[in-house]
């Protein structure tokens, strides 16, 4: 949770846990959905990927989807404690710039 | 006298309330007695009350068989063991061994009394038995003449103004018949096809049943009933049940035991329609993304390989082409790329990428332009699927051939140098089809004679197997495989990697494994008679 001097952003965290991939990927953007309707007041969804042990290529458009969401949604995305397969995923698929910049105004 | 009548009788009433199927034969294959259970199991089309197997066996006991079981199949119990114990008369008592589930309840007319929900479930279960529409249609009719009536016809809707009809008589076989037929002449007909509940029995006039609806050698019509089968959303046709005339009208019970397998049946057709049309859909699909056979083009060799997921969901969207230049001396385009998630959408986009790259082709010169098009093409805001390849142009200069690589969020292809060694082209950029913007850098590389560049997809780095069966065959195995092919042609480059990812899959679950090879023909290479050459020495 990220604290500091004014009004605390107000955040959400989701892990992201084992591998993301085909069978795994509705499941998470199905819970993000559901975090981003259930408090329309979120600034920051933060995704923690500290216990991600794999990425497929279902697993990033899932990752793309949930950008889409949070950007529509008006919040901004954060991508914490990205191991270094994602890391590398991320910049082959030049992705990284997309999924991990600040909401375009 | 009186002793042995009251015995006999006691036997009677005995057996008679047996819980388990038994019969008592005569010497000659005469009932004697049998039990309740046991008529319902060998109550079938004109035996008598002694099916024939059973008679037969009975003949053999008397001629002096030894005493052993004897196995028949029942169309509607499944495996009936008959196990015989011989009496000091003559006479021989058959207990019958029924699958678990079925004993004592296996009546000829269903709806007798309360639903018979073992011989529904027993009815569900052998028409979810196949996926093949006519399969499914025989079956139902087979059944329904069996346990519901005389003679069972099914209705489906043909093609125009045709009827398709399934037709079966109790115990025998069913036929296909297609009939140019107006429903309307059957009261109730037309209705049920279009869904409606069936007209209650008793108010069809079975004398005005028409003649192309009632199977051959079914005599007078007694009694008719209509039950359309549901679909999803669309009927799947009418069961129609006919009884020979002086077999009395339809009971109420019995109308509704029809209704009720008329669900089943009408969901295990429809299920059977949509599955046939998604496999016909599949399979063209399929049959449109299968990739072209690679030779040798203006003195260039490629070399192409391509793997299909073996489990039907995971049909991925693997491909390659090579496009040849539109004028001598102009570059050839060669693409290979992948679709990202599994399944019939993949296959779709699959395709979409394709034909927006051919008809980018004038535009090859510009690959950073040829990704943007094609992303932009692809954007949608219904979904984040995306694609990733290697574009490659090449062209042949002299004796070397200079291939520019551009890559759109797709490994790095390989360049194998004449002395072994292995190299990642640099070629770095984004994915298409869900990124505003798509970028790329591209990289040139020249190719030696002898010399070859390996574009693959991850299907092949990400393949699981090995020693552990859960490790991924990964960049360094491929690289090291590719090592040692220096000096070998394209075709044989394609079928050592190929080879090697399939010993290190075993038979594991893979993705498409995609590979293809553009290579410098080797000095001294003898070009094929009739090729197009770019540029010649």
């Amino acid at each position: 949770m990220s604290t500091g001097p004014g009004p605390r952003p107000r955040t959400v965290t989701v892990p992201v846990e084992g591998e993301l991939d085909h069978e795994s990927c509705e499941e998470l953007v199905r819970a993000v959905t559901v975090h981003l309707a259930a408090r329309p007041q979120v600034e920051v969804l933060r995704l923690d990927c500290a216990g991600m042990s794999l990425c497929d290529s279902m697993g990033l458009s899932a990752l793309l989807q949930i950008r889409r969401d949070v950007d529509a949604a008006g919040g901004r995305l954060r991508l914490d404690h990205r191991p270094a397969h994602l890391e590398r995923l991320l910049r082959l698929t030049g992705t990284a710039d997309y999924l991990l910049a600040d909401r375009p105004d | 006298m009186a002793s042995s009548s009251s015995t006999a009788t006691t036997e009677r009433e005995f057996l008679a309330a047996s819980p388990y199927p038994v019969v008592v034969l005569g010497p000659d294959g005469e009932l004697l007695h049998s039990s309740r259970s046991a008529r319902l199991l060998l109550e079938g089309p004109a035996t008598g009350g002694v099916p024939p197997w059973l008679r037969r066996a009975q003949q053999a006991l008397a001629d002096g068989a030894r005493p052993d079981t004897v196995r028949h199949t029942h169309p509607v119990a499944g495996p009936v063991e008959a196990h015989p114990v011989p009496r000091p008369d003559g006479s021989t008592v058959w207990w019958l061994v029924v699958p678990e589930g079925c004993a004592g309840l296996l009546p000829r007319t269903a709806g007798d009394g309360a639903c018979d929900w073992e011989l529904l479930t027993r009815l569900s279960g052998l028409l979810l038995s196949s996926l093949n529409v006519d399969r499914i249609l025989e079956t139902v009719v087979r059944q329904a003449a069996l346990h519901l009536a005389d003679a069972a016809v099914v209705v489906a809707p043909g093609n125009g103004r045709t009827l398709r009809l399934v037709t079966c008589l109790r115990g025998g076989d069913p036929a296909h018949v297609q009939q140019r037929a107006d429903p309307a002449e059957v009261p109730g007909l037309a209705e049920a096809l279009q869904g409606f509940p069936p007209v209650p029995s008793r108010w069809i006039d079975p004398d005005a049943t028409p003649r192309w609806l009632v199977p051959a050698g079914f005599g007078r019509v007694g009694s008719v009933l209509v039950t359309p089968l549901p679909g999803h959303g669309v009927p799947a046709g009418a069961l129609v049940l006919l009884r020979a005339a002086g077999g009395g009208p339809f009971a109420s019970e019995e109308e509704v035991f029809a209704r009720l397998f008329a669900t089943r049946a009408g969901a295990a057709v429809s299920a059977a329609v949509m599955y046939s049309e998604q496999a016909a859909v599949t399979d063209l699909l399929m049959r449109e993304l299968l990739p072209p056979r690679l030779e040798h083009l203006d003195g260039v060799d490629y070399a192409g390989g391509y793997r299909a997921s073996v489990d039907r969901d995971r049909i991925g969207g693997d491909f390659y082409d090579v496009h040849p230049a539109a004028d001598p001396g102009g570059e050839t385009l060669a693409l290979l790329g992948d679709v990202s998630g599994k399944g019939l959408e993949a296959a779709v986009m699959t395709g979409k990428v394709r034909n927006t790259l051919h008809a980018l082709l004038p535009l090859a010169d510009d690959h950073g332009r040829v990704l943007n098009l094609l992303n932009r093409a692809l954007l949608t805001s219904h979904h984040t699927r995306f694609a990733s390849l290697v574009l490659a142009s090449v062209r042949r200069e002299d004796d070397r051939v200079r291939v520019r690589l551009s890559a759109a969020g797709h490994p790095a292809p390989m360049v194998l140098r004449a002395d072994g060694r292995v190299t990642d082209s640099t070629t770095l950029g984004s994915i298409v089809g869900v990124l505003p913007e798509a970028t790329t850098c591209t990289d040139t590389v020249l190719l030696d004679p002898g010399e070859a560049c390996l574009l693959y997809s991850d299907g092949i780095t990400e393949a699981k197997g090995g020693p552990t069966g859960r490790e991924q065959f990964g960049d360094h195995r491929l690289r090291q495989a590719l090592a040692q092919c220096a000096g070998l042609p394209a075709e044989a480059i394609v079928e050592r990697i190929q080879m090697l990812a399939a010993q290190w899959l075993r038979d594991g679950r893979h993705d498409d494994m995609a590979v293809m090879v553009i290579a410098a023909p080797p000095r001294g290479h003898l070009p094929v008679v009739g090729e197009r050459r770019g540029h010649t020495t």
